[in-house]
């Protein structure tokens, strides 16, 4: 209801409150936030010449006024404010390493259209062509790209239990094939955010901090530690193999997300079914989601093997509905009714 | 554990001395005065904050409701970044806060008016119109941008918002003639003896919901318990079994207003109660307030509301206590 009557800790607020700025306590307040928040995203801090009093100021600069004004509207006391505070630095954060993490993925890209023959640099500034293709630009309809992107096979090897290595995309050669693709579909040069931006949408894994790498020199050690040769799988039309991926993907998912697939389309199911909110749901919702896009394969595997793993974890709710009614109750004297249900 | 540098802390210190927000501080704390603001009619086209079971949300009203309890409005934001593809972003320079805010259109919805709180201003006519024509023709701001934040943080946002605005519209309880069926078929309600929460807990030594039930009237009175709280009152024990009276509902419609919400926070804090028992309790206070029967409802309502506020939270003595 209305109020609770709890005596909160306002200092902070105060001084928010008097001095219509942030002042020393609120700015102890952020520097203590950012240093704890930092620790989640070692990608930042690998580099000891950015501390967390720069990503503070940094974060400051750029959203100091509009967080200034929403502390003084919407924060009651110093924990809402800490919250706030928390909140806010941390979505800053996961933007600037996704940028990094864009950055670093475009950066790759190029490494690979420079080094592979059968790409060249388009005249046009950061576009990139087909040694043998048009030069001029070509058509980049979004929809039709990220279908190319469905359909060519990049080897996706999840992150292994335990994290010993990161996830890990693409062998040797997967990737150049999944960029010649694109370019042919375009009939024409292509700008190299548009290929970050299809491989990115692709495998959204990669945006997430600490997923996956793309580095080509550990991808040729990959194949020892990633024991099911997953691409020979692909391509291979035959049910034995359907059925092996799918018991894979079925095998990756944990009990919980086996009951959350099947209403995987019905947010308020799902929130029933998990007990939780609609934000904390629709997290789970998303994470699931990645993970499935990633793990199931191509455009031509990819459905087929959904609908088994869909039919396995529906095969597995009916299991676990259904003993009892199988035992019968005159069986087995029920605990609950304290066996006198004979 | 880093220890802080001393010369980086001052040259943060020195930003945020320079970011000040005086138009938010306008905003600022809730006063007596506002009982008679016409900042606080709840108003089209207007932002609010809105407050309700430890969650603080601001709110831009779209329209009136049905509902005379409720009002149609969407939730806002403030922090950078966060939108989706049906929230419009309104300029710095169109509304009062003096920073952009993000308009979620996508989950406007029925609120209850008693979650809101301060009125923080209005957005000139056609704001949205313009905003959302704008957002439509450049429909994603930046499009690698777009795939981290259309999947994640704004999803959470959103998601996060409904389920607030989901708890408060649950949390609504209907006026009370509209679940019982009882119709009052007495005269005027000349000399009706008016009781509040505090005045029958001290007379009958009741836990606050027992006595909440009594005012309501869902309680039937044990002979020696209406001797003691009429004593109590000074009223006599017959006159006491109209207090199943059920109160009217112009006057609890009034009370959720966002004008009374000051007294209704000062008399949950003196009552140490919720802001529903003590609106019951204002509620039970003004009907019982001599008035004299003139004007339309809501008008003598809120005249006799506007009476005890001002005495209570001017800090003055009232007439009324």
């Amino acid at each position: 209801m209305g109020d609770e009557t709890t005596t909160a800790i306002t200092t902070v607020m105060e001084e928010l409150r008097t001095l219509e700025s942030f002042g020393p306590k609120a700015v102890d307040l952020l520097l203590k936030v950012a240093r704890e928040e930092l620790t989640r995203f070692p990608s930042l801090t690998s580099d000891p010449a950015s501390t967390h009093e720069d990503y503070a100021y940094d974060f400051f600069l750029d959203r100091g006024k509009a967080l200034t004004t929403a502390a003084q509207l919407q924060a009651e006391d110093d924990d809402a404010l800490g919250r706030m505070i928390r909140r806010w630095l941390r979505n800053w954060l996961v933007d600037l390493h996704a940028r990094s993490a864009v950055g670093s993925l475009r950066d790759r890209l190029e490494k690979r259209l420079e080094r592979d023959g059968r790409f060249d640099r388009a005249p046009a500034q950061h576009f990139w062509r087909l040694t043998d293709g048009a030069a001029q630009a070509g058509a980049a309809d979004p929809a039709a790209l990220a279908a190319v992107a469905r359909r060519v096979h990049v080897t996706y090897y999840p992150e292994p239990p335990g994290g010993t290595r990161r996830a890990q995309l693409g062998r040797s050669g997967e990737l150049e094939a999944l960029l010649e693709e694109l370019l042919r579909t375009a009939k024409g040069s292509l700008h190299i955010a548009t290929l970050v931006h299809v491989v990115a949408n692709r495998f959204p894994h990669i945006l997430d901090p600490l997923t996956v790498s793309t580095e080509e020199e550990t991808a040729d050690e990959v194949p020892a530690c990633a024991p099911s040769p997953l691409e020979e799988i692909l391509g291979d039309e035959d049910q034995q193999h359907f059925e092996t991926l799918s018991q894979e993907v079925f095998d990756a998912l944990s009990a919980e997300e086996r009951s959350l697939v099947l209403v995987l389309d019905d947010p308020k199911a799902a929130a029933n079914m998990l007990g939780l909110g609609r934000s904390a749901t629709a997290l789970r919702i998303r994470s699931l989601k990645s993970k499935l896009i990633e793990i199931s394969g191509d455009e031509m595997t990819a459905p087929e093997v959904v609908r088994r793993v869909l039919a396995r974890c529906q095969g597995e709710l009916r299991r676990a509905t259904e003993p009892v009614a199988e035992d019968g109750p005159g069986l087995v004297p029920s605990v609950k009714d304290g066996g006198q249900n004979q | 554990m880093t220890k802080t540098h001393p010369g980086k802390r001052a040259r943060l210190l020195e930003l945020a001395s320079q970011t000040k927000t005086p138009t938010a501080v306008r905003f600022g704390a809730m006063k007596a005065s506002d009982v008679d603001s016409p900042d606080f009619d709840v108003r089209k086209n207007c932002l609010w904050t809105a407050r309700w079971s430890g969650s603080t949300i601001l709110l831009l009203i779209i329209h009136e409701s049905s509902d005379p309890q409720k009002v149609l409005a969407a939730p806002v934001t403030i922090e950078p970044g966060l939108q989706d593809q049906e929230s419009v972003v309104v300029d710095a320079s169109a509304n009062d806060l003096g920073v952009p805010v993000t308009v979620w259109l996508g989950i406007t919805r029925e609120v209850p008016i008693q979650t809101l709180e301060r009125p923080l201003g209005g957005l000139p006519p056609e704001t949205l119109e313009t905003a959302s024509r704008a957002s439509r023709s450049h429909p994603l701001p930046d499009a690698e941008h777009a795939i981290q934040q259309l999947t994640s943080t704004s999803a959470e946002q959103r998601a996060e918002m409904e389920d607030i605005l989901d708890r408060w519209i649950e949390d609504l309880q209907p006026l009370p003639s509209e679940t019982s069926e009882q119709v009052t078929t007495q005269g005027p309600i000349q000399g009706k003896p008016s009781i509040t929460l505090k005045q029958v807990m001290d007379a009958l030594h009741v836990p606050q919901r027992m006595a909440m039930n009594i005012v309501r009237g869902n309680y039937q009175l044990s002979p020696g318990e209406a001797r003691q709280l009429a004593l109590h009152i000074g009223s006599s024990p017959d006159a006491l079994s109209s207090i199943a009276e059920p109160l009217p509902n112009e006057l609890l419609l009034e009370l959720q207003k966002p004008r009374w919400r000051l007294l209704v926070r000062s008399e949950a804090e003196r009552l140490k109660t919720d802001e529903p028992a003590a609106r019951l309790s204002v509620a039970r206070e003004a009907f019982g307030l001599a008035a004299r029967q003139s004007g339309r409802d809501e008008d003598m309502w809120r005249q006799r509301l506007r009476t005890i506020a001002l005495g209570r939270l001017s800090g003055g003595t009232s007439e009324g206590r």
